[in-house]
This record gives C-alpha cells, structure tokens and sequence, in this order.
C-alpha cells in the first residue's frame, strides 16, 4: 500500500512545489560569463578568437566573437528526449552570418541550424523536439550545442538559455 | 504631464489673484513659519525599456515595493506661499538570474529624490485647512547593486553604483491642523526621476504616480 502511494506522493509534490513545470539548463554557463583568463570555461573555441565584453552594465560581460570564421562548442550536459526551448540574446549584425547548431550524434552534420541576426541584444527563441544525449561517453559522445560566425560584421552574445521547458503549446521543429 | 503642469500654473496664478499682495495675516495654522511633514503611501512606475532589458538579458523580477515615504521641512515665506525641502523614496526593485548553477546573479535598484518646492494653497475662511499645489526640482539618485559570478565557484562579486539625475515633482493636496501644532495631510502627483540608466543610455523613471498620507507640525513664532 505505502509503497504504491509512493509515486502519487512524489507527483503530488512535484505538482505542490511547481518542479512538475520542468525547467533546467541543460548547457553550462549559459551566460558565458565564467571565464579563464581569455577563454570562457565552459565553451571550447574551437575556431577564431574571442573577447568579454561589458553588456548592459559594466560587469555584465557578453562574449563578442571576432572576426571570422569563429566557432565555440560545448556537450550538452543532460540528456533530452523531449521539446526543449532555446533563447538567445545576442546583439549580431545579418553580414555576421551567427548560426546556431545543434549537432545530434557529434558526426559534424548538424541537425538543426538556426540563423542569428537580431541586432540590439533582441532575445529570439525556438521550440525544438530533440532526442539529445548529455551523458557521453568515448565510444557515443554527448550531443553538442555549436555557436558559429562566418562573417565580419559584429556579433555579441549574452544568453543562451537551452531548457527542458514545456509551457503551453509549442509549434515543435523536428530535429 | 504637460496638462498636469498647465492645472497647477492655473491654480498658482488663481491663488495670487484671489489675494491681496498687501494684505498680511495668518493664511493657516496661525501663520506658524515653520513646518515638519512626514508621510508614507502608494506609488507605482511604468514598466520601461530599462526593465525590459533586465529580462532580456534573463533576470526576473524578485521583488518590488510600491511602498512611498515623504519627508519634508518647510518655510513659509509669504502669504500663501512656502518653500520645502523634501526627500521622497520611490521605485525599489530587485531581480535575479540564474547562472546555470541556480539563482545566484542578482540585481537591486533604489531610487531617491530630494529637491526644493514651492507650495501655494487656497485662501479658506479658517486657517486651520488649506488645499495646495506644490511643484519641485532637484536631484534625483539610484543606488544600484550587481552581484554577479565571474567563474563557476561559490564566489559572487559585488558591483555597487551610485547614478545622479534630475527630477521633477507636481503635487496637489490638502491639510488640516485640528490642534494648534499637529495635522494631517494627503496629497498626491507624479515624480518624473529618469534615473536608473544603463550603459545603452535607456532609463527608467524611478518616480512615477504616488499618493501620500501624514502627519504635519507647525511651529515657529507667528511674524
């Protein structure tokens, strides 16, 4: 008896405290904010050069990549078998050529690419149903997020935002 | 703002019509000079292009007081006109943001004005109650605070900021003084206080519509 009344008790809570309303990050540091010395911890640079700048505030640092072409990366750090939303606030000029990726089985195809081009720290989002590994291993690597500019013109991102987050009615883009 | 402006100059001009530039004599509480208010009340500003870019760059609002205080000492100098100093506590907010290591950046706001006004009130056939118009400029301040993480340890740095503007206030209100040296007063208007500002330039009025009640005192040998 306790113990079927167990996972009505667990779903209960999770309705009570809202935690049934999922949302986690499920890329690090999605502010770019941690830095080490020149480079950002958390994000490999795996092309171009980069550089914190100040947003908003002084200390409210972005990350402005320079010149071309540029390409940070980084695993996913949970597994996603569902829709997840992606939001982005960047300040990127269109002749920057700023895209999005998400490489599914890190092959170096990516299966779902998305254009930046929103000028002004503008916040842009998308509603994506994705079968995401964040759990790697040598033989089956984690999926991973790619950040890629191919063009001159100035692009600043601030928030990246990648979570499982499923409120109202998403219009999902198959992966 | 401009018609609250244009009514007040109305009323002004009204109040030197109806009286007599020669005429001396107690206009309210007994023509005591000197004056002490201190009230507490409601305000609440606009959302701002300010705000928005708060969540745009992932803060959420935690919290935010519609709470207002008003402190003021004034002179009366002529018939029906008195000179204030006065502080007034206005828009308080605070965000916060998620780090990915949970809710750890967050941000606050304070803002503050103190000026100088003007006041001119109605003649009434008692002077134990007046119905005034008040207008004021001076500096208006923010004091704000970022806490932030520079790297993914325990560790916040805090960032405060101090940033000055001006501010504009247009008042109307009303006073009785049922004792000799103790009264009440409502009044209420809008406080224009540009400040805080971001580093795009964009600013939030820290002011906003505001309705104040409490209590005055009046002292001071009758000239």
């Amino acid at each position: 008896m306790t113990r079927s009344l167990a996972p009505a008790l667990v779903a209960l809570s999770l309705l009570l405290t809202g935690a049934a309303d999922c949302e986690l990050d499920v890329v690090a540091d999605p502010g770019f904010q941690f830095w080490c010395g020149e480079e950002l911890c958390e994000w490999d640079r795996t092309e171009g050069n980069i550089a914190r700048v100040p947003t908003w505030h002084d200390h409210d640092y972005a990350v402005e990549l320079l010149g071309s072409p540029v390409e940070l990366s980084q695993p996913f750090t949970t597994s996603v078998y569902g829709c997840i939303l992606i939001e982005l606030t960047a300040d990127a000029e269109p002749e920057a050529l700023v895209t999005l990726a998400i490489d599914q089985d890190v092959d170096g195809v990516a299966e779902w690419v998305a254009a930046v081009d929103q000028r002004g720290f503008q916040r842009m989002s998308w509603r994506l149903d994705v079968e995401v590994s964040g759990d790697g291993t040598d033989t089956h690597p984690a999926s991973r997020m790619i950040i890629r500019k191919d063009g001159e013109g100035r692009a600043v991102l601030s928030q990246l935002r990648v979570s499982k987050r499923c409120d109202g009615r998403p219009e999902f883009n198959e992966l | 703002m401009a018609l609250l402006l244009r009514t007040l100059a109305v009323i002004g001009t009204a109040a030197c019509l109806l009286l007599p530039p020669t005429e001396a004599h107690a206009d309210f509480a007994g023509g005591q000079p000197w004056g002490l208010e201190f009230g507490f009340g409601w305000g609440r500003t606009r959302s701002s292009e300010y705000i928005r870019t708060l969540e745009d760059f992932s803060y959420q609002r935690d919290s935010r007081t519609d709470f207002r205080a008003s402190f003021a000492l004034s002179r009366r100098l002529v018939n029906y006109f008195e000179l204030l100093f006065q502080f007034n506590s206005l828009d308080d907010q605070s965000f916060e943001r998620s780090a990915g290591i949970g809710f750890d950046d967050t941000f606050k706001f304070s803002t503050l004005t103190f000026g100088i006004h003007g006041r001119t009130w109605f003649p009434t056939p008692n002077d134990r109650f007046r119905a005034y118009a008040q207008f004021g400029v001076g500096p208006s301040v923010a004091v704000t605070r970022l806490r932030t993480r520079l790297a993914a340890n325990e560790d916040r740095t805090e960032f405060r900021d101090s940033q000055w503007f001006y501010s504009v206030t247009s008042l109307l209100g009303i006073e009785g003084m049922p004792s000799e040296h103790v009264g009440l007063f409502l009044n209420g208007g809008y406080i224009y206080a540009p400040v805080p500002e971001n580093r795009f330039g964009q600013r939030h009025n820290g002011g906003g519509g505001l309705v104040i009640v409490g209590v005055t005192a009046r002292f001071g040998k009758t000239p």
